[in-house]
């Protein structure tokens, strides 16, 4: 008997020991979530965690570099020492590591093919803003805007409308990924624009006369002063077929800009006239452009499918504060055979990235709706097949250096929104995009949230939810004139 | 403890746990499943870890564990008795030392009332009892160290992470400190300011990293003001034991009379002042009309006899569930349309939002549907609701989403309750999968596109009718909904277009309907009798119409055999527009 227990203690032993020293080669790639294979990473990101799907008893990762290596156990999920990490790829610049994945799964080891993360020596803006809300339908009971240091997992909530009666926020934007010049719309009857520009926090009331709405979508000029907008009468509506959803759409919408130093709105008649219907405009990089989305207005819901947004540019001088008399179309809707929406100029003033969907103007329940790139110079078009998913890509901001982007994709699930990091080379090359990670990844299973309209900045921002929630229930209203 | 405050103190548990239990399970268990309803309890550590964003971690996380037991029958009442009994026993120790009176068995009664009466709401969580559960735990062991400095150096200890493990109702620890060393006849004045400057002003100093109102941080984790009642009740009580403790000896049969009395009448009247029992009647329609039993719902209806809007719903669904909705439409309480469909609007309250989307999954709709399940979820209390996450995943199935499904299926299947039902729709969840429910609703949806406004219920009904003509349920919900508006011309336009389609004798109510568009329309014979309306109801229409002209409309003359007749909904029902 005392033999039989001593063998037994002896198998047990040298089967909990021989691990990874028994193993069997997988000839596919480990089934991880999210989906870091192969993917291009900035050298200041935080520690790609990841997780197997198959549900293996334990897990050993090796990532290596050309020098030094990290092996990390796990269950079934890994947590990449962060020190370690940052050594590694700090040392690993411009170099690839090879990642394994060795899995005891139904009683035996598993190597699984390994996979490469390309560490890029350009930096990406370490601080990322975003809303976390419930996935569409335009309706909302908890909202945050939080902001997420990219290069660790530390997370702080910026606003959030618990502590301002529930009431709406809308996104939160940044002026040339500085967080010292930032703004979003915090809706209800003590709410306004929330401007911080330089550290201040003001209130402003952005609807003036003769005005469709309140400010809706905006983008800050370079210099600051002003900022340009669109104001939309906005009508939601369901469909009725399977997985399509909410189709959000203008029944009317016109540009403006605010002059934040006079508090001034600023018009064009043929910007603001009913015939056309513009929206999500933008600031070019040197400040000289508007650029903006544009289509005729028709009847809707009914033409809804012929719908489609033009991408057009109207020239801006920002010394006397003009908007100019005569736009040009730069993405031709009718030829092109879609619809655009989020412009947004990179900060090198090379490119413009875009959202292109079959129609409409919301493209985040559109499953074709990809991301496409345009450079400004030669006018080339790049569809970023290797960055698009099978669902909507959308909602995306540079990093200040215009190496990275990042953008909301819902390619995981169709229905909920995460961010997910893009590398463009100098060239204008991009690479495979992959989501921001989390200390734990299953956050993004266990997660009822869309990660919304996700915006770099290259500091943290100077207010907090505490500063939002005085400004909301102390601070005077400003109105634009 | 003697023999005979042992035998007290078992009678008064037993009864306590017993009397609770039965409470909870023959009148309030539907309540009890509703809570498990709109929570959603994950074995996961970053959902675990999600209990440091707010305080009470160790009371909500321990709370809401026992909350998904509620999803069992009997459950609910098992929990919350046993959570009593715990309660009145650690009251009655913290009575018992503090104030040393022999009847701390009884006074240990009136907090447990008071929480009894607090859980009839339905916002009120298994969390707040916890913490208050934990807080007496914190001071029995607190008031067992008899050394003062390393009392002190618990109480301060205590202080700083009170308010972390169990929330608002460590706000009590100091009270407590203080009686119980000024029972004992010890006057530490600073320590008692140090203690509870530390407990009262942690709330407020922590409420803008907790992301908390002033109010919520004092109630946390409570959702109403009332919760406060808890703590003050053990307060007063503590105070009444103090007071009356002279007395207790000369008049002991007094006491023994009058405490358990008032316990049953503060029991009763917290009851009743709390307890909302019509809407336990209707949350047993709707959890009846959730599990599928249709024939529970009528009969549970045809007993409760509500005049409710919510009642209307669940009975209309069981009804068209059955093919019967035009036979006994007007057999149960109709408030014009809106019975039909609970709108998702701004001044609907959640309860209503979260049951609303019933209606489009069993008319098929599945994107009204969907839209109402997740403003369900979104509009629930804790915005994490397994009921709609279960719906949701059947919608993305239904809808052949895999993906979609796979994401609630995949939270579900980290639950105790239902990683089960997770897992068999998880083997369902293909785009081929040839399952009789699954391929049934999927063919309820409809093949095109269209848009339209999520309370535009005409549009999306006459849709998935046009869509599918033998979507019965759809296409009697819309006759219903034109009836029960008085729109008879459309009515008969539909009926002519799909109702005529349908094979089945001419439903009670569409026959009284058809006789009076008919006759108004001023029909021929044939047209009548190609309807194939039924001679008796014929005969009927005529007796109703005769009546009705002897009596010059006279209300009580046609209630008494015509009272259910849509003849009589016609000429009587005055439709008040929203």
């Amino acid at each position: 008997m005392r033999s039989f227990i001593f063998s037994a203690i002896i198998s047990l032993i040298l089967a909990s020991c021989s691990g990874p020293a028994d193993i069997k080669m997988s000839h596919t790639l480990p089934p991880i979530y999210p989906d870091y294979i192969d993917v291009t990473i900035p050298v200041n990101v935080a520690p790609l965690n990841f997780l197997m799907r198959n549900g293996p008893d334990n897990m050993v990762v090796t990532i290596k570099g050309s020098k030094d290596s990290i092996t990390i156990k796990g269950t079934q999920r890994i947590e990449i020492p962060l020190k370690k990490w940052k050594a590694l790829l700090t040392a690993e610049q411009g170099r690839n590591l090879s990642v394994c994945v060795k899995a005891y799964l139904n009683g035996e080891w598993i190597q699984y093919e390994p996979f490469y993360w390309h560490v890029k020596s350009d930096r990406i803006d370490p601080f990322l803003s975003y809303r976390l809300i419930e996935p569409g339908y335009e309706v909302w009971n908890k909202v945050q805007l939080v902001e997420r240091h990219i290069e660790s997992f530390d997370e702080r909530v910026i606003a959030d409308n618990n502590l301002t009666d529930g009431t709406c926020m809308n996104c939160h934007i940044y002026g040339n990924q500085n967080a010292s010049l930032s703004m979003f719309h915090l809706r209800g009857k003590n709410g306004g624009t929330i401007l911080n520009r330089y550290g201040k926090l003001r209130k402003i009331n952005t609807r003036g006369k003769e005005m469709l709405s309140n400010a809706v979508y905006g983008n800050f000029h370079p210099g600051g002063r002003y900022a340009v907008f669109s104001t939309n009468i906005i009508i939601p509506e369901l469909h009725a077929y399977r997985s399509e959803r909410l189709e959000v759409y203008d029944t009317a919408s016109d540009l403006i800009v605010i002059d934040f130093d006079k508090d001034e709105v600023i018009t064009q008649p043929f910007l603001s006239d009913s015939t056309a219907l513009e929206t999500f405009p933008v600031f070019s990089a040197d400040g000289k452009w508007i650029y903006y989305c544009v289509a005729p207005a028709i009847p809707l819901p009914d033409s809804i499918k012929l719908l489609k947004y033009n991408i057009c540019r109207v020239s801006f001088d920002a010394e006397n504060g003009t908007i100019g008399l005569k736009a040009d179309t730069l993405w031709n809707a009718r030829k092109m055979g879609g619809s655009v929406c989020h412009l947004k100029t990179s900060p090198d003033g090379k490119y413009l990235l875009y959202t292109v969907a079959d129609y409409g103007t919301f493209p985040i329940w559109h499953r074709e709706a990809d991301l496409q790139l345009m450079n400004l110079k030669t006018g080339e078009i790049d569809r970023l097949k290797v960055v698009n998913g099978p669902n909507s890509d959308s909602y995306h901001s540079w990093s200040s250096n215009s190496r990275w982007f990042v953008f909301a994709s819902k390619r995981d699930d169709g229905i909920y929104g995460k961010p997910y990091i893009c590398y463009i080379d100098s060239t204008g090359k991009a690479f495979k995009p992959f989501v921001l990670p989390q200390r734990d990844p299953s956050v993004y299973d266990n997660t009822l949230k869309s990660f919304n309209i996700p915006e770099l900045a290259k500091g943290p921002t100077p207010f907090d939810a505490k500063d939002i929630e005085r400004v909301y229930w102390d601070q005077e209203v400003e109105q634009v004139k | 403890m003697s023999a005979s405050e042992k035998k007290r103190f078992g009678i008064v548990a037993l009864g306590l746990t017993f009397l609770s239990f039965l409470f909870f399970q023959l009148f309030y268990a539907y309540h009890l499943f509703f809570k498990e309803q709109i929570q959603l309890f994950l074995f996961n550590s970053d959902y675990f870890l999600s209990y440091f964003n707010k305080p009470a971690w160790l009371a909500c996380y321990a709370g809401d564990y026992l909350t998904q037991f509620f999803y069992l029958r009997g459950g609910g009442a098992t929990v919350l008795s046993l959570l009593f009994c715990l309660e009145w026993l650690l009251c009655s120790f913290v009575i018992k030392r503090i104030s040393a009176t022999k009847n701390a068995p009884l006074w240990g009664l009136f907090p447990v009332a008071i929480d009894w009466m607090l859980h009839c709401d339905l916002l009120y969580r298994v969390s707040a009892s916890v913490g208050f559960i934990l807080v007496l735990i914190l001071f029995l062991i607190y008031s067992s160290i008899s050394k003062r400095w390393l009392s002190t150096a618990f109480g301060l200890i205590m202080a700083f992470i009170g308010y972390w493990l169990a929330g608002s109702s460590f706000l009590v620890f100091p009270l407590l400190i203080m009686v119980y060393d000024w029972e004992k006849g010890r006057s530490y004045l600073l320590k008692w300011l140090l203690i509870g400057a530390v407990i009262f002003l942690i709330p407020i100093a922590l409420r803008h990293y907790y992301l908390l109102t002033i109010t919520q941080s004092y109630i946390y984790p409570a959702m109403n003001l009332q919760s406060i009642l808890l703590r003050a009740s053990l307060i007063l009580v503590l105070m009444a034991a103090f007071f009356l403790k002279r007395f207790e000896v000369k008049y002991s049969r007094i006491f023994n009379i009058t405490i358990p009395f008032a316990f049953i009448f503060l029991l009763l009247f917290g009851i009743r002042a709390n307890a909302s029992f019509d809407r336990e009647k209707i949350l047993s329609l709707d959890n009846e009309f959730y599990f599928g039993n249709t024939d529970r719902v009528i009969e549970l209806s045809q007993k409760y006899n509500l005049k409710s809007r919510s009642a209307t719903y669940f009975t209309n669904m069981a009804l068209a569930k059955k093919g019967e909705l035009p036979e006994y439409l007007l057999d149960f309480y109709q408030p014009a349309a809106s019975g039909l469909i609970l709108p998702v609007m701004p001044d609907e309250n959640w309860q209503s939002i979260f049951v609303s989307n019933e209606v489009f999954f069993l008319l098929g709709d599945m994107n009204l549907a969907q839209h109402s399940a997740m403003l369900g979820n979104t509009f629930s209390p804790y915005q994490r609701s397994s009921r709609m996450i279960k719906r949701l995943a059947e919608i993305n199935m239904v809808n052949e989403d895999s993906a979609g499904a796979n994401k609630y299926l995949r939270i579900l299947s980290k639950t105790l309750f239902h990683k089960k039902w997770a897992e068999s729709r998880q083997a369902m969840n293909h785009v081929s999968a040839s399952d009789k429910w699954l391929i049934g609703k999927r063919a309820q949806i409809p093949q095109v596109d269209t848009l339209r406004k999520s309370n535009y219920y005409l549009t999306s009904l006459s849709f998935l009718v046009e869509q599918n003509p033998n979507n019965l349920i759809a296409l009697d919900y819309l006759l219903c909904y034109h009836l029960l508006n008085k729109d008879l011309k459309s009515f008969r336009k539909v009926y002519d277009q799909y109702g005529r389609l349908i094979n089945r004798p001419v439903p009670s109510l569409y026959g009284e309907a058809l006789l009076i568009q008919l006759l108004s329309s001023q029909a021929s014979q044939d047209e009548v009798a190609s309807y194939a309306i039924s001679p008796k109801k014929i005969k009927d229409f005529a007796d109703y119409t005769q009546l009705f002209e002897k009596t010059k409309g006279e209300i009580n003359a046609l209630s008494g055999r015509f009272g259910k007749s849509y003849w009589f909904y016609y000429h009587f029902a005055t439709i008040q527009k929203r």
